[in-house]
């Protein structure tokens, strides 16, 4: 599959980037790919791949087998060089974990998208088809659970690095 | 735990990943790409991450056209009562013959409250098998080499269940992926992958239970599926060696 030799590699970036795990963030893109070839998918675009793919791996994120695995075996250098951050805080694993709890899907990927894949407002609202205004609202729901978070939790206890 | 590194933007506004990733693909065109590139040129944290996709070579398991999706072949018990009197009639596989009654649930077993939701055939497995590249959906067969994903399909359930692939062959049973949590989904592949060697039939069941004890691998050893305890529920599907 074309799309798979094409994209495979920046999707695995992507999921490797959140998840931290180079074994699940294939067993995820590879999933994506089996049931895109079974629904006969091939026009695919990198765009649309990094929505399914970024779904994919929130849904990975909720399952608590999952998230146990993951803050044990998890290599902080897949995540990457990191250029945003909310009050000098990076949002790691575990505090990626923590937000996941507190957002739904829609605030979840909006979370993802600005701070993992580090897009802007107009990049995002183009992506999930919504309004700038609106995601700034969601972003700024995000903003305000990280530093809920800092507040209860201590910033010891929640960071995964250091400032940006 | 180490940080990860960071950088700052030295336009304040980083290009996205995405950005970059279609950048270096060739897939920006005309005042776009001019845009992306003059970015590039002023800014040495966004141009490392360029640097640093260039420099990921990845050696990607093939995944080449899908073949035609076969009927399933063992999804609920209405299937399974079907496959059976097909079989059965037929009398033409003794081995299979065998293997089929130990498959089919005691009568007397009743799933706990918690299990209901998955009866009626709603919980479903399918198997996914990769042989040299080439995708199978829903295999039949296995050989050596082989490598069997895991899909589960699954109504919402809140709190969660748990649930444990378990393989059956020769008289033994192993569990070759970790135990997950099933909160519902459609085709939803569990983590890892498995392979299966031997001459004999296998089969390779997914049993759910209301909590993580309940899969503990000393109550999984069993010869057969119809051995398992009462208080899981189990949908299986049946492999049989390459000719």
């Amino acid at each position: 599959m074309d799309a798979y030799r094409r994209y495979g590699p920046a999707l695995l970036r992507k999921c490797e980037r959140l998840l931290q795990s180079r074994q699940e963030s294939e067993d995820i893109v590879q999933g994506l790919f089996v049931d895109l070839i079974a629904r006969g998918e091939t026009r695919l675009e990198l765009p649309y791949l990094y929505r399914a793919v970024t779904n994919r791996c929130i849904n990975h994120l909720r399952y608590g087998e999952n998230r146990r695995r993951l803050l044990e075996q998890h290599d902080v250098a897949l995540r990457g060089p990191v250029r945003l951050s909310i009050d000098e805080q990076v949002i790691g694993l575990e505090l990626l974990l923590k937000l996941m709890e507190r957002l739904d899907a829609k605030h979840g990927e909006a979370l993802v998208y600005r701070y993992f894949d580090e897009m802007g407002v107009e990049e995002i609202a183009e992506l999930v088809g919504t309004s700038r205004k609106t995601v700034g609202k969601r972003l700024a729901r995000v903003q305000a659970e990280v530093k809920a978070l800092l507040a209860n939790l201590g910033a010891d206890n929640t960071a995964n690095g250091g400032a940006a | 735990m180490s940080a990860p590194l960071s950088c700052s933007c030295a336009l304040h506004e980083p290009l996205s990943w995405l950005t970059i990733e279609r950048y270096q693909l060739g897939e920006l065109e005309g005042a776009r790409r001019s845009e992306v590139a003059a970015h590039l040129e002023q800014c040495p944290c966004c141009r490392g991450c360029l640097e640093q996709i260039a420099a990921d070579a990845r050696d990607l398991p093939p995944l080449p056209a899908a073949a035609p999706r076969p009927r399933r072949v063992w999804r609920s018990r209405p299937a399974r009562l079907a496959l059976f009197s097909a079989v059965a009639a037929a009398a033409a596989v003794v081995l299979v013959a065998l293997l089929l009654p130990r498959v089919s649930p005691p009568p007397d077993r009743v799933p706990p409250r918690h299990l209901a939701g998955f009866k009626g055939g709603e919980l479903a497995l399918a198997l996914v098998r990769e042989r040299q590249g080439a995708i199978q959906h829903d295999p039949e067969r296995f050989a050596p080499g082989d490598r069997f994903k895991v899909l589960v399909t699954a109504p919402p359930v809140d709190p969660p269940l748990h649930g444990r692939v378990v393989v059956f062959q020769a008289g033994g049973a192993f569990f070759p992926l970790q135990p997950v949590e099933l909160s519902g989904g459609n085709r939803e592949p569990l983590p890892g992958a498995f392979s299966l060697s031997g001459p004999g039939p296998a089969l390779v069941c997914l049993a759910v239970g209301d909590r993580p004890e309940a899969l503990r691998p000393a109550r999984l050893s069993r010869p057969r599926p119809a051995a398992l305890p009462a208080d899981l529920e189990l949908v299986c599907v049946p492999l049989r060696p390459a000719r």
